[in-house]
């Protein structure tokens, strides 16, 4: 099995309140619209920093939508219509005048399925760094070794650095993605059934990686798999036809739901 | 029962083999017929002869193509330099920036711009392209040009390719998945750095498919050029020179003056001639394209 051997590399580079807070995400009176169809119903609701929020919900319940407005994934399509506000931290991320790119490079994506760039697998982790405008050579590779060693992948690929990312597994590439997302040091890494893709063995490893994450980082991942919030989930979040129905702290929603909703969701009555 | 299907299995697979087949014999032919009939020029003048020099008098026996290779050449090389970039930008800007709305009008505009026939682009560079060119551009540059140039043909075949390169390059880009783009905007790039660092490093490949096909496009195209390059036997020496490519050539003057020993043979081989330029520019992208595609 696999056990993360490098998990003293994954260090809080700033480990105070200040970035405590800024970590935290609350969301007030959400609305989004795709169209005339209203995907998302005044969602109020507070993130809070540095742990493990699972997401889950029926299909359709608009547990994509929610994690897409947090780092404005909705601004490249027209349809889509957003009201309410989100703050990470202080910041509110909707208002005018609010710097798109760097807001994204603080939310961290890993997609549903693997998004190698079609790079090299350095190149892919070493993306972001260069976006960001970093262009020390030494000062690169250091940081994608640091990356891809946080996520157990270093020891894979050391020998084929240069060597196409889409080369590597399914698996592979997933924490090769994580790698590229928290190279940035993002204060939030938000999952799409980041583990839906994978095989089991793969998708165990990733979500060990998730749960070591939260010490550098808030971690709001959208599962359709209740064992897997069960296992990594420090809150949970509910949803149900675009409204929050209970949001709390992971045992006890899944030990005493308050609502009757959540208790016949989780009991299977529906999915 | 069992033998009438496979025997039917066989029978499709067999007639499928040899309908296929037939699209390469077509081609294989074309190539023999034009080599056999113009083997006579080729033997009573030598090919470097025929190929390296510009003199073309068939009434006195002199057949030198290096005139019409060149000017092939060049006509297409203009075309390509004037379209790539247009091309390049308008499919950028439709895939990548333009609303949903804008996609929807320009889409079909550019496929009409494909359907219009090369005689109607040959017209309109004759009344206006041409005009414009003699009065107003080239008194700038050089002391007399009758318009009919270089520079018109290279335009005129611009125009004709670049819709074709537009809906090539913007089926190549739209079909980088949406997943990729969101990868590298949540690290942060803007939507041009997507664009030129993921998505066009993507479809290189592709675009290099589209440049080809233009290209070899561009190599044929007669009517339009034909009416608009001036026809004139002569080493063009600026943009504002005329030129005489290959096709028109060929479609000027077969079927008159047959009678002339070896002319009927030259023409024949002008044909194999722009035959084997397509057949070399293919093979070389035809390389070039597998190898970008290992890289990725």
């Amino acid at each position: 099995m696999f056990t993360i051997t490098n998990t003293s590399k994954i260090e809080p580079t700033t480990n105070n309140n200040e970035t405590q807070d800024q970590a935290s995400i609350s969301i007030c009176n959400l609305n989004v619209f795709a169209d005339k169809h209203q995907i998302l119903k005044e969602v109020n609701l507070v993130i809070p920093p540095k742990q493990v929020t699972c997401i889950i919900g029926p299909s359709g319940c608009g547990k994509t939508t929610l994690l897409r407005s947090l780092n404005r994934l909705h601004d490249n399509n027209s349809l889509f219509k957003v009201s309410g506000c989100v703050k990470i931290g202080d910041d509110d991320i909707y208002q005018a005048g609010v710097d798109v790119p760097a807001l994204r490079r603080k939310m961290g994506l890993l997609a549903q399925r693997p998004t190698v760039l079609p790079m090299s697998i350095f190149e892919n982790v070493a993306y972001g760094l260069r976006i960001g405008g970093l262009s020390d050579k030494t000062q690169l590779k250091k940081l994608v070794e640091e990356n891809l060693v946080a996520v157990g992948l270093w020891d894979e690929v050391k020998n084929r650095l240069h060597h196409s990312a889409s080369q590597l597994s399914i698996g592979q590439q997933q924490r090769l993605c994580l790698a590229r997302a928290i190279a940035v040091d993002p204060l939030v890494l938000l999952g799409d059934e980041a583990t839906s893709a994978l095989d089991p063995i793969s998708s165990r490893k990733v979500e060990e990686l998730l749960i070591s994450l939260k010490s550098r980082m808030s971690v709001v991942l959208v599962t359709h798999t209740l064992r897997q919030a069960k296992r990594i989930a420090d809150y949970v979040a509910f949803m149900y036809m675009g409204e929050l129905v209970e949001f709390g702290e992971a045992t006890k929603i899944f030990t005493h739901p308050e609502k009757e909703l959540t208790n016949d969701y989780l009991a299977g009555s529906f999915s | 029962m069992l033998i009438t299907r496979k025997l039917k299995d066989t029978i499709a697979t067999r007639l499928m083999v040899i309908i296929t087949s037939g699209a390469v014999l077509f081609f294989v032919a074309i190539g023999l017929v034009l080599l056999v009939k113009g083997l006579p020029v080729i033997k009573s003048h030598s090919l470097t002869e025929l190929l390296t020099t510009s003199n073309w008098k068939p009434m006195k026996g002199q057949f030198g193509f290096l005139t019409f290779i060149v000017s092939t050449l060049l006509v297409t090389l203009l075309a390509l330099i004037l379209s790539f970039p247009l091309a390049l930008l308008s499919s950028i800007y439709l895939s990548e920036f333009s609303s949903q709305k804008i996609k929807k009008f320009f889409m079909p505009v550019i496929d009409l711009l494909s359907g219009i026939p090369p005689v109607i682009y040959g017209v309109w560079g004759t009344l206006t392209l041409v005009p414009f060119i003699a009065d107003t551009l080239a008194p700038h540059f050089v002391d007399f040009s009758t318009g009919y140039s270089l520079l018109a043909g290279g335009i005129v075949l611009a125009v004709m390719i670049l819709p074709l390169m537009i809906s090539i390059f913007l089926e190549v880009m739209e079909s980088t998945p949406q997943d990729l783009r969101e990868a590298s905007l949540s690290l942060g790039a803007t939507r041009w750095e997507t664009t030129t660092k993921v998505v066009l490093k993507r479809s290189t490949s592709g675009i290099l498919a589209g440049v080809v096909l233009a290209i070899s496009r561009a190599f044929g195209e007669t009517i339009a050029v034909m009416m608009v390059c001036g026809n004139f036997t002569a080493m063009p020496k600026s943009l504002f020179d005329a030129c005489y490519p290959l096709p028109a050539l060929i479609a000027n003057n077969y079927g008159e003056m047959m009678s002339m020993p070896d002319y009927e043979s030259a023409l024949m081989l002008a044909g194999f001639i722009l035959f084997v330029i397509i057949i070399v520019f293919n093979t070389v992208s035809w390389f070039i394209l597998k190898r970008i595609k290992r890289s990725l």
